[in-house]
């Protein structure tokens, strides 16, 4: 092979690598987004500053990834500001988690075949849902000042928020990727567990209350 | 020239041997605990090696600092849980249901014998219900699987059996069990080997016990300080033995008597024959009894000094050979024994002894040269004060054979650093937890027994653990089966889409539609479950049932009604009590028996009595010893008795044939033979004395004081006595 035939081969062999890596990047820092300070965070959830209470039906697509199994679910949730919280899942089965700062009930079935489990906050440190489901709620407080403590936040599109923990050892979620409607309710939610597991969640009937009601 | 090649042949070969026998695994040493007990209870003390539920200790962590203490003990806490299965069975803090994953896989495998089958429409909502928890954000791996598996949720019943079994009157706090008014942590942990097994233990320590404020306690951490103890006293007694064995070579340099350690290669040897003979004997030799039978053997060594320092005189063999007769005598009747452990121990100490003497026969007879040495110019000077200080030792032996009696509390050989002794009893005292009460069914008629325990315990409402709590009996686990059978499973599976169908094949293969039809457990087959109540030592033939009694009135109600019944407190009691029982009349027997040989050897009553003022002797200052220094007197000191008895009517025959035979004889080589035997026994045994250990002090301090008893008895009471009853008599 003579040099000129070098030259193009070198080239061709370039261009594409080149190209690809220009796109890559790009692609990454679509998915990463730009950081958002503390106070652009509390303007885009205004919405949620003064009320008291955040409530809102939910429809949800579990992804288990290591089985490639999807399990869709429908619920609600009520959050009563600061720490008391609903979480009912109505479809398939129905299973309802309410958690207070004592104490934590699980009530799963209907009727005289319902299970009531109760445990005290404080003998249940290590249960892994219970602790997931406080770190979600803990997240669905929409505090800004709290979020931004504990999480990087990116904006990945215009309505479009990516939140990734400072400390993925200590948080149940690897990261969490909200999107909100035009009038700046949650509409959609992206949580990506630690384990590897994806939870999808489009949230309908939103409903607020003001402090003052 | 061929036979310097012929020596070292011989010496390869035999270097060749040794060296093969010690890298071999020593099958012929026994180190096991069922030798202690006679053969019918030999199995129930196996219990603490063999059966995973007495495995269990607990950490202790001692809060001073909140935020650093709490820390440490969720740091503990993970260290445990990182554990792999074969270091650590189950650790009680900061739970998770995905650590139950293992054991829930057989656990609801068993659903169908243990309930019929629910109806379709409940078995339904029970996999809906699954699916909306497997919908939380579970963030582990293990509840999903738990949720595949366990649909109906049968991982409550087992849950609900562990917390009956491990009742600790302690709240929980921050996911561990907490004392507020002492500020301590307590995690249960429970092991997955047995307590002898120091070495898994002691690295299980290195990295558990984050601080010193975190402690061990139960019954590893009990073995290994009692065995790091004695490794400490063994240390001790190490540099002792060192300052005394110099001590006595100086005294043999010094005396120009050095000849006399080569009595020591014929003990060393008869040692060996002794061990040989016992493997032969018994297929192996317990290390209790090479450690006290060498002792008992080296007892022997008197009649080597005595044929050494009288070699002149004819009637030192026959002296010698009534010492060793009178010793056998005691020894054949502990031979009657039924702990094995002691039968083997007197039969180890007969053949040593027996080859001892023949050795030192043979030497001083064929290589009279060899070993015979001079004796010292001593004798004994009898005054009135030692005659009247043997008579006080004599007499106080029969004050002490009416009040002594020996403590068989075996919790008193329990060595514990004052620390660990504090965080125990607190331990103990604020847990609340009594001994357990076991009994041992073979597989056969396991469900039947012990749901005939059971349904007894339910109703006296004693807390109770077996087989019966976790598979109903044999005709309902068939009925159950049946209900699963007849029902078939496309009654659910047709409602199930192909991706739910796919999420509950594990539920589906081994539960509802099993692929072979299921028989009853009847205590066959292995369950992970049921691993803590099951002889683990890998035949699996036995099971045990448990009862946890809340005070001493149901304990007694459980004595009552299950006599063969007992607690590991009783088990470790039965070989100090048995001893206690078997040597309350055995060493009268001895006693007799070997006064009944002097009376035929001397066939004077005068004589024989005279020959006994050592023994009693020996007695008596032990027992004025444990009462001027408040001694603690245990079985252990009853075996010290038991050598002080074998050497005593040595030193007695000795020292009176100088009376009865020896006539115009010299009697110094019986004075230097018996000063050097006594001499020998207490630089022996003194070294004890350092050791902190119980059994090793109270060993020591029975030789110690027995043997100075007997000497001294020996050298002044026998004269003093003679003389007195010579006046007497002639009186008379």
């Amino acid at each position: 092979m003579n040099s000129r035939k070098w030259q193009i081969f070198i080239g061709l062999l370039i261009v594409p690598v080149g190209f690809s890596s220009f796109v890559g990047s790009a692609r990454a820092a679509e998915m990463r987004g730009s950081p958002i300070s503390e106070s652009e965070l509390a303007k885009q959830l205004k919405l949620y500053e003064s009320v008291s209470s955040i409530e809102a039906s939910f429809v949800q697509v579990k992804t288990l990834a290591e089985m490639g199994f999807q399990i869709k679910s429908e619920g609600y949730f009520k959050i009563v500001r600061p720490d008391h919280i609903l979480w009912e899942v109505r479809k398939p089965g129905k299973v309802r988690v309410t958690l207070d700062p004592d104490q934590i009930r699980i009530e799963s079935g209907e009727g005289k075949d319902m299970n009531v489990q109760t445990l005290k906050r404080s003998e249940a440190p290590s249960d892994k849902t219970t602790q997931n489901l406080s770190g979600l709620v803990a997240w669905l407080n929409l505090d800004a000042k709290v979020l931004h403590s504990q999480y990087d936040v990116f904006q990945t599109a215009k309505q479009t928020f990516r939140f990734a923990p400072h400390d993925l050892k200590a948080g149940p979620f690897r990261s969490i990727e909200m999107t909100l409607a035009d009038g700046g309710q949650m509409r959609h939610l992206v949580i990506q567990e630690t384990s590897g597991d994806t939870m999808e969640l489009t949230f309908t009937h939103p409903k607020l209350t003001r402090k003052s009601e | 020239m061929k036979s310097l090649r012929l020596c070292l042949w011989t010496g390869w070969v035999s270097l060749f041997l040794t060296c093969s026998a010690i890298a071999a695994p020593p099958k012929w040493f026994d180190s096991s605990h069922s030798t202690f007990f006679p053969p019918s209870l030999a199995k129930k003390i196996s219990v603490h090696q063999f059966y995973p539920v007495f495995w269990w200790n607990f950490i202790v962590v001692d809060i001073q600092d909140e935020t650093r203490d709490w820390q440490m003990a969720t740091k503990v806490c993970d260290s445990l849980k990182a554990l792999p299965p074969e270091t650590v069975i189950r650790s009680e803090c900061q739970q998770n249901l995905g650590e139950l994953r293992g054991v829930l896989q057989d656990w609801s495998q068993d659903y169908s014998r243990r309930h019929p089958r629910p109806s379709d429409s409940a078995i339904l909502e029970k996999l809906h219900l699954a699916l909306a928890k497997a919908s939380l954000p579970a963030g582990d791996r293990n509840i999903t699987s738990i949720l595949q598996m366990d649909p109906l949720e049968s991982w409550r019943e087992l849950r609900e059996l562990a917390e009956n079994r491990l009742k600790i009157s302690l709240e929980r706090t921050r996911g561990f069990f907490y004392s507020a008014a002492n500020h301590r942590i307590v995690i249960p942990v429970q092991l997955a080997f047995p307590p002898p097994e120091t070495a898994k233990t002691r690295k299980f320590e290195e990295l558990i016990l984050a601080g010193p404020n975190v402690n061990l306690v139960g019954p590893h951490s009990s073995t290994i300080q009692n065995e790091e103890q004695i490794m400490r006293d063994m240390q001790r007694v190490s540099n002792v033995g060192i300052v005394v064995l110099v001590l006595f070579g100086a005294i043999l340099v010094f005396t120009r008597r050095l000849r006399l350690l080569l009595l020591l290669p014929p003990v060393t040897l008869a040692t060996g024959i002794g061990v040989l003979g016992t493997i032969v004997i018994f297929g192996s030799i317990h290390g209790l009894t090479l450690s006290f039978g060498t002792g008992i053997i080296g007892m022997a060594l008197d009649y080597g000094l005595n044929g050494a320092l009288n070699s002149r005189s004819p009637h030192t063999w026959k002296t010698n050979l009534f010492g060793l007769l009178t010793t056998l005598v005691g020894i054949f009747v502990l031979m009657m024994s039924s702990i094995p452990l002691l039968r083997q121990l007197m039969v180890f100490s007969a053949i040593g002894l027996l080859a001892a003497f023949g050795l030192f026969y043979a030497l001083l007879r064929f290589w009279p040269g060899l070993l015979a040495t001079e004796p010292l110019p001593l004798g004994p000077r009898p005054r009135a004060w030692k005659t009247v200080l043997t008579a006080t030792l004599v007499l106080s032996s029969a004050f002490g054979l009416i009040t002594l009696r020996p403590h068989l509390d075996m919790n008193q050989f329990n060595f514990q650093d004052p620390r660990t002794q504090e965080v125990s009893n607190w331990f103990l005292k604020s847990t609340n937890l009594k001994p357990p009460l076991f009994r041992i069914h073979e597989s056969n008629d396991l469900l039947l027994s012990t749901h005939e325990e059971k349904t007894w315990s339910d109703a006296a409402h004693i807390n109770f653990e077996s087989a019966a709590n976790y598979f109903p009996a044999t005709e309902i686990q068939l009925a159950n089966l049946k209900t699963w059978s007849d029902a078939g499973c496309t009654g659910i599976t047709q409602h199930l889409s192909a991706m739910e169908q796919r999420f509950f094949q594990p539920f589906l293969q081994t539960q509802l539609c099993p692929t072979a039809s299921l028989q009853a457990w009847n205590g066959n087959v292995p369950k992970s479950y049921l691993a803590h109540i099951r002889d683990s030592n890998g035949f699996g033939s036995s099971w045990i049932s448990l009862w946890f009694p809340q005070s001493t009135e149901d304990e007694a109600a459980v004595r009552a009604k299950y006599p063969d019944a007992v607690s590991l407190r009783d088990m470790v009691a039965i070989f100090p009590q048995t001893l206690a029982h078997e040597l309350s009349w055995m060493a009268p027997l001895a006693l007799l028996l070997a006064t009944a040989l002097l009376v035929f050897y001397y066939r004077s009553l005068r004589h024989t009595l005279l020959a006994l003022i050592p023994f009693f002797g020996g007695f008596g200052l032990v027992t004025l010893a444990t009462y001027a220094f408040h001694f603690d007197t245990s079985f252990i000191s009853v075996i010290g008795l038991v050598m002080v008895f074998g050497f005593s009517f040595d030193y007695g025959i000795f020292v009176t044939d100088i009376h009865v035979v020896r006539g115009g004889e010299t009697p110094n080589g019986v004075w230097t033979a018996l000063a050097f035997a006594a001499f020998t026994m207490v630089a022996g045994f003194t070294p004890l004395l350092f050791c902190q250990h119980p059994v090793l002090i109270h060993l020591g301090r029975t030789l110690f004081f027995g043997t100075l008893g007997t000497y001294f008895s020996a050298i002044w009471g026998i004269p003093g006595a003679a003389s007195v009853m010579s006046k007497k008599w002639r009186k008379l």
